[in-house]
C-alpha cells in the first residue's frame, strides 16, 4: 500500500497527463511483452530449425561419407568436411572416423582432447545432439553414427551466435516501433481527451455554480457517451437537490408549526447553540418555555442558559448536554431546576435532543413544568413518612418501657423525617432540664448541651398556662460564639415561636426557633424544638435540625404530634413511677402499723402487768390481810376495807384508761366533735399546748367509718404535734362543706414544721412520715384527699376533705 | 497559432509523462529485457576447450577397440556401408543368442575372406559360394548354413541379360559383344554365368571385350545404360529389373545351392554348434526382423538352413576347372 501511494503521489496531477501516461505505459508494456515473445518464439524457432537442419546435415554427410569412413578414404572425407565448413560460416567445426578411419577433422590447430570425451557421451546415447560450452559462446554438436553400432561417426560443430543476434536484431526492431508506437499513442490520447474533456470543463463550471446555491443549473446532453450520461445524471441531481432543498423549506416550516402546536399543549421548546461563538445560547424559545420562566420568548432569545438554570444544576446540565454529542442523539428524560424571572426555582422534565438549527447545530430541549406535581410528590411523601413515623412510635409506645425508650424513639423519628440530628430534654420535678437522648452529636457538643441545659429552667407560670424557658439567650449566645458542628449559624435570639398564627392556634406550640425564619436563608441548619406532652406544661423538648430550605411548617406539625404522644409516655411513666414509690410506702405502713399493733398489745400487756397487775397484786395481798384482821383486829379491818376500795377503784380508772385509749367511747357515745375536744384536752392542753377551735356544730352524725376516720386523722396529728411540733398553738377546723358534700379537717400548728422531700427519706423521721401516709391513707379509702404543707419553721397544715355519702333523705326525696 | 500552442501542450505533458516513467522504464524494462534474452539461453551440457588443448598427434584414431571374441568375416556385395550394416545387425543378434562378442572384419579389398579365414583373422565369414570354395580349398574351411531367398528356396540361380533394346537373344549371340561380369568371387555374377557360357560354348575370349564391375548393382547399371551388351546377374535382380521393362533375360541358370555362412577350422566345435544352431533358428521377416539391418537385401532374406560341403561339390568341380580357386 505505501509503495502505491508513493507512486500515486508521482503520478501527475492533470487527467490529460494521467491518461496518456497510462496509454503510453500500455504501448511500452505491450512492447515489452511482444518483444519477450517474439525473442522467445524467435529463438525457440531459430534453435529447433538449427537443430533439424544441423541433425540432417550430419545425417545426410554421414550417410555420403559412410563408405568412405567404410573403406578408409582420408582424402574424400576430409574434403567433403572442408567443403562443409567452408560452405558455412555457422559451422564451427567437423570431424569423422570410421572402423578402419582415423580422425579426420577440420581444426587447423590439432584436434582438442574434449571432443573425445563427448564423442564417447554421444556414442553411449548412439548419437544425437549435444549444447557445448566452448571458448567462444555456445555449440551444438550434432553426431551420427552411420554403420549401425560399427564405430563410425561424423561430428558437426554449429555455432549458436547466430540466433543470438538474429534475436538482438528483432529485439531492436521492436523496440523501435514501440518508441515510435508510444508517440503516436501519446499523440492521439491527447488529442482525444482533449476532446472529451470539454463537456467535462463545462460540467465543471455547472457543478461550482450548483454549489454556490444556484440550482436551476442544467446542461444541454447532446452525447449519448458516458459523458452524456454524466450530464444527465448532474441534471437529474440538480432536479433532485432542488426538489429535496424545496421539501427541507416546506418541511422546516412543518417544524416550525409543529413546535408550535408542541407547545401550545405545554410543551416547553428551547433550542441552544451547541458550539461556536453561540455555545450556551438559546437560539429560540416557544412561548410555554418563557411563560415558565416568566419571560417574553423575544426576552430569552440570546440569553445563556446558565442564566435560567438553579446554580446548582450548571455542572451537571453541562455534563449531561456533552453526553449528547458523543453517544446517543437522543437523552432519557432529566429533571432539571431552573430560576424563573422572579428567582423562583421550577422543576422542569427535560428530553433533549441534537438537531440542525439554521445550519448550525443546536440542542433541542423539550422541557415541562412538574414543579407542582413535584410538590404534590413531597407532600405525599411526607405524608407517608408522618405516617411511618407514627406507626413506628405507636410500636415503641406499645412497647413496655425501657431505659433507652427515649433514644429510640428520637432515632426512629429522625429516621422518619430522614434528619441526623437531634436531641431529647426533659424537665425534671424541679423545673431543671436534662439531656437524656441524642442522636448525629459527638461528645463534646452533648457536653455542652448538657451545660446549658443544666442552667435552663422552664418554670410554670400559671398566668400564661404555659412553661417559659428561661436561660435561653444564654443558649443562643453560646452558639453564636462557638463553632458549631451544626454548620455556620447566623442565629439571632431566639424567642417563642409565634411567628406563624396557625402554629400557636394549632398546637399552642412554644416552638423555639429564629427570627431568620422569616427573612432569609441565612443558616445552613435550623434548629427546632416541640414540646413533649401537653404544650403548656411540657414534660420536656424534643430538637431536631432541619435543612434550611425544608419544609419546616408542615415537618413541625408532625413533629408536635410525635412529641405529645411522647408526652403521653413520659406522664405514663411518671405516674408509673408515683404508684411504684406508693406502693412501697403502703407496705411500709403496713410494715408499721404492724408494728404499732404489736407494740400497743405490749404497752397494754404491760400497762396490765404493771399497774392493773400490781394493782390486783396488792389488792390480793390486802385481801389475805383484811381476812387476818377480821378475826384479830375488826378496826384494823374496816380501814383496810376503806384502803382495798380506793385501790379497787383506782384499779378500774386504770383499766378504764386502757379501755379508753384503744377507743374512745365518747366517739361511739357523743360523736366526733366531742371526741377530738377530748382527746385535745387530754394530749395537747395538758401540755400547755392552747388549742384554738375553728368548729362548726354538727346538725347531724357522719357515718361511723366517716367519723372514726376523721377522728384517727386528728389523733394521728395531734401525736405528731405533742411529739415533734414544738407547738405553742394549734388550730383546729372541722366542718362539714355542704355544697361539696364533704368534711373538711384542718389542723395547723406553728411548731418547728418539717422538710417535705426530706421526711419520707430520713430514718430519722421515718415514723412522722410513716404517719403521714397513714393518714393520706386513710383519707384515700374513703375517696378523700389529704395534703399537707410544712417548711422548717413555718409550721406544719394537714388538711383533710373526706367526701360524704348521698344522704337517705336526699336519695329519697 | 492553435495547432503550435497544442503541440506546445501536449510536448509538456508527454514531456511530464516521460518524466514521470523514466524512472518506471529505466527500473523495469532493462532488467526484464536482459532476464527475458537470458532467459532464451538454454544452458550447455558440457564444456569443452577447442583451440587450448589439442592433441598433439596429428593423425588420431578413436578409442574404439575390437575386442570381441569371435571376428565374422564378409564378401562384399552391396554398398560397403550396407554390408558393414547388415553384418553388424547380425553380429548383434548372435551375441544376444549366444553370449559371445563378435566383431566385424571390415573387408578389404587387397586382402580376400578366405585368406582372412585361413590366416585367423575372420573366424566366421558371410560369402558367396566362390570365396566359400577358395577357403574351403585353401584351408578346409566349412559351410554351416545357407541361406534362404525370397521364395523360400535354398538355391539361387544367375542370369544372363541384355538391354532391353537389344537385339540379342540367345547366349550364342553373345560372340563379339561386350560383357560384364559381377565380382570376381561372386558366384551369381562369375562364377555360375562362366558355367553357362561353357555350356553354350561361348569362351572369353569371344567376347569383343569383358569387365569385372564388382557388383551386380553396377553390371545392371553397366547393361541397362549400355555400357556393355550384356551382363551377368543374381536370378532375383534380373528377375524385378526385367519385370520393370529395364533389362532382358537372355538366358536362367539351373539351379544351384545358395551361399551361406562358413566357419573356419580354428574355432571349437562347440561354439561352431551353438552358431549353427542360432543361425538356424533365426526369423527374418518374424520376431528377429527389428534386429536385421535391411535383411531383405541379403542373400537369406528368410533365414537359413543346413548346408555341408557336400552340396557344393558340383559348383567346387566348376570352379576348379575355371581355375576360380586359384589363390590371386
Amino acid at each position: 500500500m505505501k509503495m502505491l501511494a508513493a507512486i500515486e503521489k508521482r503520478l501527475p496531477r492533470r487527467l490529460t497527463s494521467r491518461i496518456i501516461l497510462g496509454v503510453v505505459g500500455i504501448v511500452v508494456g505491450a512492447g515489452m511483452v511482444t518483444t519477450l515473445a517474439i525473442n522467445q518464439i524467435l529463438a525457440n524457432s531459430l534453435r529447433s530449425q538449427l537443430i533439424r537442419n544441423g541433425l540432417f546435415l550430419t545425417q545426410s554427410l554421414a550417410e555420403n561419407l559412410a563408405n568412405h569412413l567404410v573403406e578408409g578414404n582420408l582424402a574424400s572425407i576430409q574434403l567433403a568436411l572442408n567443403n562443409l565448413k567452408d560452405s558455412n560460416p555457422d559451422i564451427v567445426y567437423a570431424f569423422a572416423y570410421g572402423p578402419a578411419t582415423p580422425i579426420v577433422h577440420t581444426f587447423s590447430d590439432g584436434f582438442p582432447a574434449d571432443l573425445l570425451t563427448i564423442d564417447q557421451i554421444s556414442w553411449q546415447r548412439s548419437g544425437g545432439v549435444l549444447l557445448l560450452q566452448a571458448e567462444n559462446g555456445l555449440i551444438w554438436d550434432f553426431a551420427f553414427y552411420p554403420l549401425d553400432g560399427v564405430p563410425a561417426v561424423l561430428h558437426i560443430g554449429v555455432s549458436e551466435q547466430r540466433i543470438l543476434s538474429e534475436q538482438w536484431e528483432i529485439t531492436r526492431i521492436v523496440i523501435l516501433l514501440t518508441v515510435l508506437g508510444c508517440l503516436l499513442a501519446a499523440l492521439m490520447t491527447f488529442g482525444i481527451t482533449r476532446l472529451a474533456m470539454l463537456p467535462l470543463v463545462e460540467l465543471t463550471q455547472r457543478v461550482r455554480h450548483l454549489g454556490k446555491g444556484n440550482y436551476d443549473q442544467r446542461i444541454t446532453v447532446t452525447l449519448g457517451d458516458e459523458i452524456g450520461e454524466l450530464g444527465q445524471a448532474f441534471n437529474t441531481m440538480a432536479d433532485n437537490i432542488q426538489h429535496a432543498i424545496e421539501r427541507l423549506k416546506k418541511s422546516e416550516r412543518g417544524y416550525r408549526a409543529l413546535l408550535t402546536a408542541a407547545g401550545e399543549v405545554g410543551e416547553g421548546i428551547a433550542l441552544i447553540g451547541e458550539k461556536g461563538d453561540k455555545e450556551g445560547e438559546l437560539l429560540y424559545v416557544n412561548e410555554t418555555f418563557a411563560r415558565i420562566l416568566g419571560y417574553n420568548p423575544a426576552d430569552l432569545i440570546g440569553v445563556n442558559i446558565s442564566a435560567v438554570l438553579h446554580p446548582n444544576e450548571l455542572q451537571e446540565t453541562q455534563k449531561f448536554w456533552l453526553s449528547l454529542q458523543d453517544a446517543a442523539p437522543h437523552t432519557e428524560t432529566k429533571e432539571l431546576k431552573v430560576l424563573d424571572r422572579q428567582g423562583n426555582p421550577h422543576i422542569l422534565e427535560t428530553s433533549s435532543t441534537i438537531v440542525e438549527y439554521e445550519e448550525q447545530r443546536a440542542i433541542a430541549w423539550f422541557a415541562r413544568d412538574i414543579t407542582q406535581r413535584k410538590m404534590q410528590e413531597a407532600e405525599l411523601r411526607l405524608r407517608n413518612r408522618e405516617l411511618k413515623a407514627l406507626n413506628t412510635l405507636a410500636f415503641a409506645l406499645n412497647q413496655p418501657y425501657q431505659k433507652d425508650f427515649l433514644a429510640y424513639v428520637l432515632h426512629e423519628t429522625l429516621q422518619a423525617l430522614e434528619l441526623s440530628q437531634g436531641w431529647i430534654t426533659v424537665i425534671e420535678e424541679d423545673t431543671r432540664s436534662e439531656v437524656v437522648a441524642s442522636e448525629g452529636i459527638d461528645a463534646d457538643t452533648r457536653n455542652l448541651l448538657e451545660d446549658i441545659y443544666r442552667n435552663l429552667f422552664y418554670p410554670y407560670e400559671p398566668q400564661q398556662g404555659i412553661r417559659k424557658p428561661v436561660g435561653l439567650d444564654n443558649l443562643c449566645e453560646i452558639f453564636e460564639k462557638k463553632d458549631t458542628p451544626f454548620g455556620n449559624l447566623t442565629v439571632l435570639k431566639p424567642k417563642i415561636m409565634a411567628a406563624k398564627q396557625d402554629w400557636q392556634e394549632g398546637y399552642k406550640n412554644p416552638a423555639i426557633t429564629f427570627p431568620s425564619l422569616e427573612n432569609t436563608r441565612p443558616a445552613d441548619n435550623l434548629f427546632v424544638s416541640v414540646p413533649l406532652g401537653s404544650p403548656q406544661k411540657p414534660l420536656g423538648f424534643l430538637w431536631v435540625a432541619f435543612p434550611s430550605d425544608s419544609n419546616i411548617e408542615y415537618q413541625i406539625g408532625l413533629l408536635s404530634t410525635i412529641a405529645h404522644q411522647i408526652g403521653i409516655v413520659l406522664e405514663n411513666v411518671r405516674l408509673w413511677e408515683e404508684l411504684q414509690e406508693k406502693e412501697r410506702l403502703r407496705a411500709e405502713l403496713l410494715h408499721k402499723a404492724l408494728q404499732a399493733q404489736e407494740d400497743e398489745r405490749y404497752r397494754i400487756a404491760r400497762e396490765l402487768h404493771d399497774e392493773t397487775g400490781q394493782s390486783l397484786n396488792a389488792l390480793v395481798f390486802g385481801l389475805k390481810a383484811l381476812e387476818t384482821s377480821l378475826s384479830t383486829d375488826v378496826e384494823q379491818a374496816k380501814a383496810l376495807v376503806t384502803r382495798l376500795k380506793a385501790a379497787v377503784a383506782d384499779t378500774i380508772r386504770e383499766l378504764q384508761t386502757i379501755i379508753y385509749d384503744l377507743r374512745p367511747t365518747l366517739l361511739d357515745d357523743l360523736g366526733l366533735i366531742p371526741a377530738v375536744r377530748w382527746y385535745a384536752e387530754t394530749r395537747l392542753e395538758t401540755l400547755g399546748i392552747e388549742v384554738v377551735w375553728q368548729v362548726d356544730e354538727l346538725s347531724t352524725r357522719f357515718p361511723s367509718q366517716v367519723e372514726t376516720t376523721l377522728f384517727r386523722i386528728a389523733q394521728e396529728a395531734m401525736t405528731n404535734i405533742s411529739k415533734y411540733a414544738q407547738a405553742r398553738e394549734v388550730r383546729i377546723e372541722l366542718r362539714e362543706q355542704r355544697e361539696k358534700n364533704r368534711v373538711l379537717l384542718s389542723i395547723c400548728d406553728d411548731g418547728i414544721g418539717f422538710d417535705v422531700d426530706q421526711v419520707f427519706k430520713e430514718p430519722v423521721s421515718l415514723n412522722q412520715g410513716l404517719g403521714l401516709i397513714g393518714m393520706r391513707e386513710r383519707a384515700e379509702l374513703l375517696g378523700g384527699t389529704l395534703e399537707w404543707r410544712s417548711a422548717p419553721g413555718q409550721g406544719t397544715c394537714i388538711v383533710a376533705k373526706i367526701p360524704l355519702p348521698q344522704r337517705k333523705g336526699e336519695q329519697d326525696g | 497559432m492553435k495547432a503550435i500552442r497544442l503541440l506546445s501542450v501536449f510536448s509538456a505533458q508527454l514531456w511530464a509523462c516521460l518524466f514521470h516513467l523514466d524512472g518506471l522504464l529505466v527500473g523495469l524494462a532493462s532488467p526484464l529485457m536482459v532476464i527475458a534474452l537470458a532467459a532464451c539461453q538454454p544452458k550447455a551440457e558440457y564444456t569443452v576447450q577447442l583451440w587450448t588443448n589439442t592433441l598433439q598427434e596429428e593423425s588420431v584414431s578413436p578409442i574404439i577397440s575390437a575386442s570381441a571374441q569371435y571376428q565374422i568375416g564378409y564378401d562384399r556385395r552391396l554398398e560397403p556401408k550396407d554390408d558393414l550394416r547388415q553384418l553388424a545387425s547380425l553380429a548383434r543378434w548372435l551375441e544376444s543368442q549366444t553370449g559371445y562378442s563378435f566383431g566385424i572384419l571390415i573387408a578389404n579389398p587387397n586382402q580376400s575372406i578366405a585368406q582372412a579365414l585361413c590366416e585367423g583373422k575372420a573366424d566366421f565369414a558371410v560369402v558367396g559360394t566362390v570365396s566359400y570354395l577358395q577357403a574351403h580349398e585353401l584351408c578346409g574351411v566349412r559351410i554351416m548354413v545357407r541361406g534362404l531367398n525370397l521364395e523360400g528356396k535354398d538355391n539361387y540361380r544367375a542370369a544372363i541379360v541384355v538391354s532391353a533394346e537389344s537385339q540379342l537373344s540367345t547366349l550364342s549371340d553373345l560372340r563379339g559383344h561386350s560383357f560384364a561380369f559381377g565380382a570376381y568371387t561372386s558366384t551369381q555374377g562369375h562364377l555360375i554365368p562362366r558355367l553357362m557360357l561353357k555350356k553354350a560354348g561361348v569362351e572369353l575370349s569371344e567376347f569383343s571385350r569383358y569387365v569385372y564391375t564388382g557388383s551386380h548393382t553396377a553390371t545392371a547399371n553397366a547393361v541397362s545404360s549400355r555400357q556393355v551388351d550384356a551382363g551377368a546377374l543374381q536370378d532375383t535382380l534380373a528377375l524385378s529389373l526385367a519385370q520393370r521393362g529395364l533389362l532382358r533375360i537372355l538366358a536362367l541358370s539351373e539351379p544351384y545351392p545358395s551361399s551361406g555362412i562358413v566357419v573356419a577350422p580354428q574355432v571349437p566345435a562347440a561354439v561352431v554348434e551353438q552358431v549353427q544352431q542360432a543361425l538356424l533358428r533365426l526369423q527374418p521377416l518374424g520376431k528377429d526382423a527389428d534386429l536385421l539391418y535391411d535383411w531383405q537385401r541379403t542373400e537369406m532374406p528368410l533365414g537359413f538352413v543346413q548346408a555341408s560341403d557336400a552340396d557344393y561339390q558340383e559348383l567346387y568341380q566348376i570352379a576348379k576347372r575355371i581355375s576360380l580357386l586359384e589363390m590371386p
